[in-house]
């Protein structure tokens, strides 16, 4: 049982169509080879009721028939005849009751039987039947020899024997006799003679061949001649190859005995045609089978994956789901079942759809909307201080002061103009010219910078605004110990990216600020005042992934380095 | 899965169908064949016609069952030898004296009850070899066909007028054309010589190439008029000659070799007492009587007369042989008449 269970268990992880497939095959193997064997096995009972029980239903019938008919005839000698042996001494009168006796007592048994009467030398007295006479040879009065013999060697016993001797026709006779006797010896012989002929005709219903044989094997009548050899007996070879049940043998063959074995009766049925129709039939019922299983092989693959077509679409579907391609819609002209199937996965891929199409959308309006307002946050202190220097230069340089508001009126008008917008590194260069010159004017000489842009990369477009926010973080961060500013920026082609790298050589920023930098660098959200660095690098992950960014690096007496990574693009 | 329990009861309904088709067939083949076998095996060379009443008689006056077969007696000893120590069959009943002495050792010693009333020179002083009935080699003669031919002897045989119309055997397939060979070489010289030879080279050349294959043919051949004179013994062609008035026997004048067949029981048989009394049935005086009276054959009785049927041995030469001398070298004189007969068919 669990094994069973377990085998069965392990074959779980069968396609639907190899399932539906081996339950087709299933469904006609187990209840063809059913009717199969049925079929099988009520031809044999058929078969052996059939012809084994009417071959012992007729050996049984013969031996009901014989049984009576001797007995009959046996029984006779046991009455008491004294009258007979008054017959015998010739009698007439007698003689005449007697046959008149005889007459009547034979024609009453199933088996008609001649009788013959002799006196003590074997000569005839008389016969009930003229037309089969009777004979005894002359050679048998003279020699110790036969029947008679041996009836007188026993009197008043009765003798049944089968013999030839005794008629014309040469056909073996049955005979059922005794000899009477009283004091003076044997004084004549009653002979009952049964003519194969007369048992052959009470036999007639019998349509089962028959031999009837004394104890000797000796044939007294049989269906056949076929089974009598030449010494008048049952052929040897027929019974050694003849069994009860006809299995091993072709030949089926019942035996029963009449009067204490002296009479045997066999019933006999050649069995080998039926055996070779019974052969012959169930190689054709296995060659029918064979052929329904072939068919059934076939038909039962073809219609499983006729039928789970729309399950293989079905899955199919949903692997291009899994897959993310949501393109296709399937027309299904199979049932009802099947097509709401489709129809509502069609409604669902649709909606999915349109669903990730808004919310696209939404995404992207989210990134634009985020760019612009990060680039709107322009450093108001620049501005302030700015102004402040104006002022405080209108007084004393109205020229520098006219140059700075030149140079702050660009500054403003290029982060205004444009929003959201590329620009070439070259038109972002001179916007931080302007810048550094603004700068300059207001640290004077404590500042000093240089600018090295790689060639041929001018015309890559980068974000605007996203160098000046490093800048003022240096301002802020990369004054020495004398007040000195010193930045250099490098604008080089790295692989298929551009590196925008701003260096100072100043104090550079203490561990605890730098970790706290590189902290909101990673995060997503920037609630600090680091609002510059920041941005930016939110803006170029909003633009080109992940992948690129702002990365600082910072030492204590030797100066800070940003780096800008983007990607390297000319349209 | 539901699917395939769902069978489970059907593949066990199957089962126990098969077990008891299994079951069926098994109780079938258990009833053994209705043949079995006490009764008391017999071989005999003897016809039909001489078989049929002795058995029958014998069965119903001893209630023992016979299972008889009729084969040649060289064929019979060739079993016996073959199948020796199981006895082939229980009995050998008939072949010749001169045949079965070099096979006497398989043969069981029994005196029969009735020995005392065998002739003497029929008497089983080997102990194993029962004489049964005295067999003479004889000519039987077909007058429809031989006309005035006289043939009163072997030396007729060589007459131009019977060539091709002589019937024999191969001594080598029939025991009686065996007899007849000794018969020819003792009466026609003086045994093994080479006057017999002689006369033997005769006789072939006057066969005219036809040689018969069975002794029945020579008996059969010759009633049925397709050959003048057949070398026969006598009771074959007695039982023709009282049917047919053309049918002659002759007792060759040169000499008649007489050669008793026997009752021979084959060692280690299972049957040894219905065989003893087998053999004491047949030698029995009533079934000698019967044999005499009504299958013309002699017997070997001495108190059973030789009926008028038969000539008398008194009226004819007896050629007295030394069986044990016969039997040690008929062989040879097969093996020689075979050579003759080749070069005569040449």
């Amino acid at each position: 049982m669990s094994i069973t269970t377990k085998l069965f268990g392990e074959k779980k992880a069968l396609h639907f169509k190899e399932e539906l497939r081996r339950s087709f095959v299933g469904y006609a193997i187990i209840p063809s080879s059913f009717v199969i064997l049925l079929i099988v096995i009520i031809s044999l009972f058929q078969w052996y009721t059939n012809v084994i029980g009417s071959v012992k239903k007729d050996n049984k019938l013969i031996q009901s028939i014989f049984d009576e008919s001797v007995a009959h005839y046996t029984y006779f000698f046991s009455k008491n005849n004294t009258h007979f042996i008054e017959a015998f001494r010739s009698d007439t009168t007698s003689l005449t009751n007697v046959f008149n006796e005889l007459y009547q007592f034979t024609s009453n048994n199933r088996i008609p039987a001649n009788f013959v009467l002799l006196d003590k030398n074997i000569s005839l007295l008389l016969q009930g039947n003229l037309e089969d006479t009777f004979k005894v040879p002359d050679y048998l009065k003279l020699l110790e020899w036969g029947f008679f013999h041996r009836l007188e060697q026993n009197p008043n016993t009765v003798l049944i024997e089968i013999s030839s001797n005794y008629t014309s026709s040469g056909l073996e006779e049955l005979l059922i006799g005794s000899a009477f006797s009283d004091d003076t010896g044997v004084v004549g012989y009653l002979v009952f003679v049964i003519s194969s002929s007369e048992a052959q005709k009470a036999l007639w219903t019998i349509k089962t061949p028959y031999i009837i044989t004394d104890q000797f094997e000796k044939v007294f009548t049989s269906t056949s001649l076929f089974y009598v050899n030449q010494f008048g007996r049952i052929r040897e070879d027929i019974l050694m190859n003849a069994s009860q049940n006809g299995f091993k043998t072709d030949t089926i063959l019942f035996q029963s005995t009449v009067y204490f074995g002296k009479i045997q009766i066999y019933t006999i049925i050649d069995i080998l045609q039926l055996k070779r129709a019974f052969t012959s039939i169930i190689g054709l019922i296995f060659l029918f089978f064979v052929l329904l299983l072939i068919t059934l092989f076939f038909t039962a693959t073809h219609i499983a994956s006729s039928k789970t077509k729309t399950i293989d679409i079905l899955v199919e579907m949903f692997k291009n789901v899994e897959e993310g391609i949501l393109e296709y819609k399937y027309a299904q002209n199979t049932t009802i079942e099947f097509q709401t199937i489709t129809e509502v996965y069609n409604k669902m891929i649709t909606d999915i759809t349109f669903l990730i199409e808004k919310n696209k959308q939404e995404e992207k309006e989210k990134v634009i909307s985020e760019l612009k307002h990060l680039e709107l946050q322009f450093n108001p202190h620049f501005l302030y201080n700015t102004l402040e220097n104006i002022k405080f230069m209108v007084k004393f340089d109205a020229d520098l002061a006219q140059k700075m508001i030149v140079s702050l009126s660009e500054i403003l008008r290029y982060s205004i103009s444009q929003p959201v917008s590329f620009v070439s590194i070259k038109e972002d260069f001179n916007y931080i010219q302007s810048f550094l010159s603004i700068l300059k004017m207001r640290f004077t000489n404590k500042l000093t910078f240089s600018i090295e842009i790689f060639e041929g990369i001018e015309n890559a477009l980068i974000p605007k605004l996203i160098i000046q926010p490093v800048i003022e973080n240096a301002v802020k961060y990369g004054f020495d110990d004398n007040g000195n500013l010193n930045l250099t920026i490098v604008i080089c082609k790295q692989n298929e990216h551009i590196s925008i790298v701003v260096c100072d050589k100043g104090n550079g920023i203490d561990e605890q600020e730098l970790r706290k930098i590189q902290m909101i660098l990673s995060s997503s959200h920037n609630e600090s005042i680091h609002i510059g660095l920041y941005n930016i690098h939110r803006r170029i992950q909003l633009l080109y992934g992940e992948n690129f960014g702002v990365s600082i690096e910072s030492k204590k007496k030797w100066g800070t380095r940003v780096q800008i990574l983007l990607p390297l693009k000319f349209y | 899965m539901k699917l395939i329990r769902g069978f489970k009861q059907v593949k066990i309904l199957m089962v126990f169908l098969f077990l008891g088709a299994l079951f069926f067939f098994h109780s079938c083949k258990k009833e053994d064949s209705l043949y079995e076998d006490d009764s008391l095996r017999i071989c005999s060379p003897h016809p039909i016609e001489f078989i049929k009443p002795l058995i029958e008689n014998f069965e119903y006056e001893t209630g023992i069952k016979v299972q008889i077969t009729q084969e040649g007696t060289g064929e019979i000893l060739d079993k016996i030898t073959k199948t020796a120590p199981i006895p082939y069959c229980d009995i050998l009943w008939g072949g010749s004296l001169s045949i079965v002495l070099p096979f006497s050792h398989f043969f069981e010693h029994y005196q029969s009850s009735n020995e005392a009333y065998i002739e003497m020179q029929y008497r089983n002083v080997e102990g194993n070899l029962t004489r049964f009935t005295d067999v003479p080699s004889i000519l039987m003669i077909n007058r429809k066909v031989c006309g005035n031919v006289k043939i009163e002897g072997y030396k007729d045989l060589l007459q131009e007028e019977l060539k091709g119309k002589i019937a024999l055997c191969y001594p080598e397939r029939s025991s009686s054309a065996t007899e007849h060979l000794i018969n020819i070489l003792y009466a026609m010289g003086n045994g093994n010589c080479s006057e017999s030879w002689e006369f033997v080279r005769q006789l072939c050349k006057n066969l005219d190439g036809i040689i018969l294959s069975s002794s029945s043919q020579v008996y059969q051949g010759v009633a049925e008029g397709k050959f003048a004179v057949g070398l026969t013994f006598e009771d074959a062609g007695a039982k023709y000659a009282r049917a047919d008035e053309n049918i002659e026997l002759v007792y060759m004048e040169e000499g008649v070799l007489f050669t008793p067949d026997g009752i021979y029981v084959v060692k280690n048989t299972s049957n040894r007492e219905k065989a003893f009394a087998f053999v004491d049935y047949m030698t029995s005086q009533k079934v000698q009587m019967y044999i005499v009276d009504l299958l013309h054959r002699r017997s070997v009785r001495s108190d059973i007369e030789t009926p008028p049927s038969f000539v008398s041995k008194k009226n004819m030469k007896v050629i007295p042989v030394q069986y044990s001398f016969v039997s040690e070298h008929k062989q040879d004189w097969i093996t020689r008449f075979n050579t003759i007969l080749e070069e005569e068919l040449r």
